[in-house]
């Protein structure tokens, strides 16, 4: 038995339009804690690691634990035209392996959607330490990142404990932005030393547009050469953990 | 030949090295290639079919290649030769690389391009029960999932049927229009039939890019940091 009830809908739009950046067909893990998703791209450059608890949904019902695939672009398209205030009813129906969609708002919708063969295989996550944490703004970060993806296909991240510096290059010029420890859409700044690495600016740039829609603080943690962990925080104890993996020099 | 040189290009852009010894091959075709005693790559080049030009002046060697669409030229000075030799060389071997069908598969998920402009691959390997594993599946900008069956020979009929079970399948699950493309290095006359008569697609994939595309590939898989 499973059925939960999202008060914002759009927010839950705007995380599956999150790990849409990486994958089709999405195989949650449903347990009476919550939803989890942890799930890379087909090429295994890059990762989703999505956790949502019960106590983020406006009701959550789970009796015991199962997984629940579906294909994450098509509910996106259901949910295309969503408003302000609408919410979201979720139940699984066993009978025709459908999961059910109620929106109601100015009046309800339903829509239903087939469930998929759940694939089997378990993704761990990586094994790393960071020599750089560095909190911030997320649309700040977005905008950053943004600005270097007009001149560039590659961006080079690097810290030292006075700033973070990303840097896109290309030939006819390179784009480089900075945020200073002390800078206003800094929040928190650890950096031991230095770190550098270069990472492709296209899933960068759907990773933290999507993850900004949905949070306003981000996480950059990365070492030189390794891969980057971007985590925006989410209410309650969720989760939208992204890493990317860096390229050679 | 090699010794103590000092090297300029000017075209597109422009370059000096300074002294220093390097590596200087001349080619029959008139390539050149200029290496330093480090990495695979040289420093400076000029494609097949420049013109040289060869003067001692001031004690030194001077060596000029030019190029004129586009005017490139690149100068290498010697002051000194360590050693120089030419050789006439015949070489008819085949080049023959061994790219699977596997090998194929990373390549077009590392560089979507090789099967279209807009291509963005979803999943691979997706099973679809009875009929079989299906090996790329992605979207294009309008929206439509596009099926793709990888072969690295020249795809026959039943690759085209192949590629037909997999739309039927992948059709009962989803609402979305679909596309199929197959990704060969050629297709055969009776298949090019087949599948113009099915409104399927065929995309050539050279053995060659998608040996260059693997051999040149710079970004590192996540899985290579994860615990053991």
């Amino acid at each position: 038995m499973f059925r939960l009830v999202i008060s914002d809908s759009r927010a839950w739009k705007n995380l599956m339009a999150a790990i849409s950046t990486l994958v089709e067909e999405a195989s949650f893990d449903v347990k009476p804690e919550g939803l989890a998703l942890r799930a890379m791209d087909p090429s295994h450059v890059a990762m989703v690691d999505f956790e949502y608890p019960k106590e983020s949904f406006q009701e959550y019902e789970c009796t015991e634990p199962s997984k629940l695939c579906l294909d994450i672009g098509d509910m996106l398209k259901l949910m295309r035209r969503v408003e302000a205030g609408e919410t979201l009813e979720l139940t699984l129906d066993p009978q025709t392996n459908h999961l059910n969609m109620k929106l109601t708002g100015k009046y309800k919708r339903r829509f239903s959607l087939p469930l998929l063969q759940p694939s089997v295989s378990e993704v761990p996550t990586p094994k790393l330490t960071f020599d750089a944490q560095i909190k911030m703004d997320a649309d700040c970060l977005n905008d950053a990142i943004t600005d270097i993806s007009n001149v560039s296909d590659q961006v080079k991240i690097e810290a030292d404990e006075e700033k973070l510096v990303l840097t896109g290059l290309s030939e006819t010029g390179n784009v480089v932005v900075e945020f200073e420890r002390a800078n206003q859409a800094v929040l928190d700044f650890q950096v031991k030393g230095e770190a550098k690495a270069l990472y492709g600016v296209s899933f960068l740039q759907d990773m933290v547009k999507a993850g900004a829609a949905s949070s306003k603080v981000v996480s950059v943690e990365f070492s030189t050469d390794k891969p980057v962990k971007i985590d925006f925080e989410l209410p309650l104890q969720g989760k939208l953990t992204y890493y990317l993996a860096p390229r050679l020099e | 030949m090699s010794g103590n040189c000092q090297v300029s290009y000017e075209g597109r852009a422009s370059s000096t090295l300074g002294w220093g010894e390097r590596l200087l091959i001349i080619k029959t075709d008139g390539s050149v290639l200029v290496h330093r005693p480090e990495g695979y790559e040289p420093v400076n080049w000029q494609p097949a079919g420049c013109v040289f030009q060869v003067e001692v002046e001031d004690e030194e060697l001077r060596i000029r290649a030019a190029r004129l669409q586009p005017r490139e030229v690149l100068n290498i000075f010697f002051n000194r030769v360590l050693h120089l030799s030419t050789l006439t060389l015949t070489d008819e071997g085949d080049f023959s690389l061994y790219v699977s069908e596997q090998d194929m598969k990373r390549a077009i998920l590392l560089a979507p391009k090789l099967v279209g402009e807009d291509f963005r691959p979803l999943t691979s390997e997706k099973e679809l029960g009875a009929a079989g594993f299906v090996d790329v599946v992605g979207e294009d900008s309008e929206g439509r999932l596009v099926v793709v069956e990888i072969k690295r020979n020249p795809a026959g009929r039943e690759a085209v049927r192949q590629l037909q079970r997999y739309i039927k399948a992948v059709g009962m699950r989803t609402e979305r229009p679909l596309r199929g493309i197959i990704a060969a290095p050629s297709l055969t006359r009776e298949a090019q039939a087949l599948l113009s008569r099915e409104g399927l697609e065929f995309k050539p994939v050279s053995l060659k890019r998608c040996y260059e595309v693997l051999k040149f590939e710079k970004t590192r898989k996540l899985s290579e940091f994860f615990p053991e």
